[in-house]
């Protein structure tokens, strides 16, 4: 029930933030998931283009925080930290359209009945890293080209050089150019045979593991900075817990911290995505909850599991 | 004895003289000021309008800087003369871009007022000012006679402007264009808001005498090339490639001159038209390198990962 909801959202969702432009839908450009704002008529833009690209206009002249362009820069981090905090990582798991991209690509490989691939634990904590690595990329750089004298190319990086959205989303509006190498010079060059690489590899791997470019978001560590002013909550009876380990096992992206935590009831970690999918396979009545204030959004229960997967079947399988 | 008059008269006659021829040189000066013509033994064959530096205003509006240049280089000449600053008249008008699309401008002008832009003269270099407080595309234009030279000089390009309550600009008072200069209008691509290399450009010269079948091209105060005028009756330049202007970052930008010089029996017409050309945008991408890349990549990453799979698989 909560995967078919979460579906159909997530198809609407794509919809209007990819085609949403051409029908007068503009959702601004502070978006905290991958809408990409290379694709031409799309409903809204990623926050991560707008964060590089004011972070760059800041460094350029320290005088446009103080101006009504500071002010715009401000006001789009303030929509940022507004949208984050109401819904949280619902954005990744429930709105953001390159998510479902991989869902798609997941489900396609689930169809052809291929095992999904399995990272080691060490490999996968070795992982996260690479979200703050690419996070301090997309800042450092800016800093780098207002104050060392770097190649105005170089503006952008994530967007430009790592992003697989920028090549991959625009193919759903029927353009492939940014799948071209621009040899206008070097930098470009070097950044254009950046991406399309990084795509092709990215794209290998989020048909292989499932939510693949999720493990390297840097989108999930800012949103993660706010999780504690949020209304959003995911909670867990420590007490009650049958430890039966469904959850870790159903995680998309293989989390172990609702599974093994104990002590703390507040379980919504990192990397979570806020699918619900640990809660919907949780056979402990009320041992998992999403709540949005005062409000329950979803609370495991054995009687939900009995009714939706009766044969004993996972919500993902 | 003679009286003191008879000596004083003639005195006072050369006096008078010196006063009356004083006047006059007075007058004739003051005359060559009151309008809009030079009248200098030496006038350049054309101006063109130079983009200067633009200065990001505390409100987030963009100002612009313009220069008016004309082709008499290292001479003391009276035209670099401040205190004829009257010598030019300048006007302007704005296009904003929709809301809806802050980054497009439709291919023609609305039909809006022009306004009068202030000309500043410091040491010789003529300037001005324009403010944008939105994003708009600026169409400024500058008039000026010498001698028998009707000398005129375009430019139309996007200002980005970002102050809150950006409308307009640099507003001054309501002006109409003179009639009795030609036109050189640039068909615009409204796709395209910065103008770039490799890409075609259209122009319509509406002149005063018989049809002018040459525009030439100048850069750098060089004679670059010569267009004519298609069958179409329009001239259409592309700009070539600059691989310096690839090199530099996007927005660095080198400005071409064009030029349209006519005669007739009355007045010789220089008209001129700045070109702001960005590197192109597109031209450098090649798909098939790109697509052939990426399927190389995707047969790599899953050779690799169907290799470690079929490795741990017991």
């Amino acid at each position: 029930m909560v995967t078919r909801i979460r579906l159909i959202t997530q198809h609407i969702m794509f919809l209007v933030l990819t085609y949403g432009g051409r029908f007068g839908i503009q959702l601004g450009s502070s978006l905290p998931c991958f809408s990409c704002p290379y694709v031409t008529g799309c409903g809204g833009g990623c926050y991560l283009m707008s964060l590089q690209g004011n972070w760059w206009g800041l460094q350029m002249s320290s005088a446009n925080l103080m101006s009504a362009m500071g002010l715009d820069l401000l006001a789009h981090l303030g929509v940022f930290i507004l949208l984050v905090i109401v819904l949280n990582k619902f954005w990744c798991g429930w709105i953001c359209p390159f998510g479902l991209i991989q869902d798609w690509l997941t489900s396609l490989r689930r169809r052809m009945a291929l095992r999904e691939s399995q990272f080691t634990w060490l490999t996968r904590d070795r992982l996260k890293i690479i979200k703050w690595i690419l996070l301090g990329y997309l800042l450092i750089v800016p800093l780098l080209i207002a104050h060392a004298g770097w190649h105005y190319d170089l503006h952008l990086p994530f967007c430009r050089s790592i992003c697989p959205a920028k090549p991959l989303m625009p193919l759903f509006v029927g353009n492939i150019h940014h799948l071209s190498l621009d040899f206008t010079n070097t930098v470009t060059l070097v950044f254009s045979i950046l991406s399309v690489t990084i795509a092709g590899g990215m794209l290998v791997g989020m048909f292989f593991k499932e939510r693949f470019f999720c493990l390297f978001c840097p989108l999930l560590v800012l949103m993660h900075l706010f999780r504690k002013i949020s209304p959003v909550r995911f909670e867990k009876k420590v007490d009650e817990c049958l430890g039966c380990g469904n959850c870790q096992r159903m995680c998309p992206m293989d989390i172990r911290t609702v599974h093994e935590q104990k002590t703390k009831k507040e379980v919504l970690s990192e990397d979570c995505l806020l699918c619900l999918t640990c809660a919907e396979s949780c056979p402990a009545d009320g041992v998992l909850t999403v709540s949005f204030f005062k409000w329950r959004l979803f609370s495991s229960s054995r009687a939900y599991l009995s009714r939706h997967f009766p044969k004993g079947g996972m919500p993902h399988e | 004895m003679s009286l003191p008059g008879f000596r004083l008269w003639p005195l006072l006659k050369s006096l008078k003289s010196g006063v009356l021829f004083s006047l006059g040189i007075f007058a004739m000066v003051c005359g060559l000021m009151s309008g809009p013509a030079i009248a200098d033994t030496e006038c350049p064959t054309h101006i063109w309008i130079e983009s200067g530096k633009q200065t990001r205003e505390k409100n987030g509006a963009i100002t612009q800087h313009y220069y008016i240049r004309n082709n008499i280089r290292n001479s003391g000449d009276a035209y670099r003369d401040c205190s004829r600053n009257n010598a030019y008249q300048a006007f302007y008008r704005f296009q904003s871009s929709s809301k809806k699309h802050p980054y497009r401008f439709d291919r023609s002008f609305p039909k809006a007022d022009y306004y009068r832009a202030h000309i500043t003269c410091d040491q010789g270099k003529r300037y001005m000012d324009i403010t944008s407080e939105s994003n708009a595309r600026i169409e400024l234009h500058v008039y000026g006679t010498c001698g028998r030279i009707k000398l005129s000089a375009q430019i139309v390009h996007p200002l980005f402007g970002k102050a809150r309550s950006g409308e307009g600009g640099t507003q001054g008072p309501i002006g109409q264009l003179p009639e009795d200069f030609p036109r050189l209008s640039l068909h615009a691509s409204p796709r395209n808001f910065y103008m770039q290399t490799g890409q075609t450009y259209q122009f319509d010269y509406a002149g005063k005498g018989p049809t002018i079948n040459t525009l030439s091209i100048l850069e750098n105060h060089e004679h670059l090339a010569d267009v004519t005028r298609s069958p179409s009756g329009l001239f259409a330049y592309t700009p070539p490639h600059d691989p310096k202007l690839d090199r530099t970052g996007p927005y660095d930008v080198k400005q071409t001159v064009t030029l349209v010089q006519e005669s007739t029996p009355e007045w010789d017409y220089a008209t001129s038209q700045t070109l702001l050309l960005h590197r192109a945008y597109r031209t450098h991408l090649r798909l098939l390198p790109g697509l052939v890349l990426f399927g190389a990549t995707l047969a790599v990453f899953a050779g690799i990962v169907g290799y470690a799979r079929n490795k741990r698989r017991p």
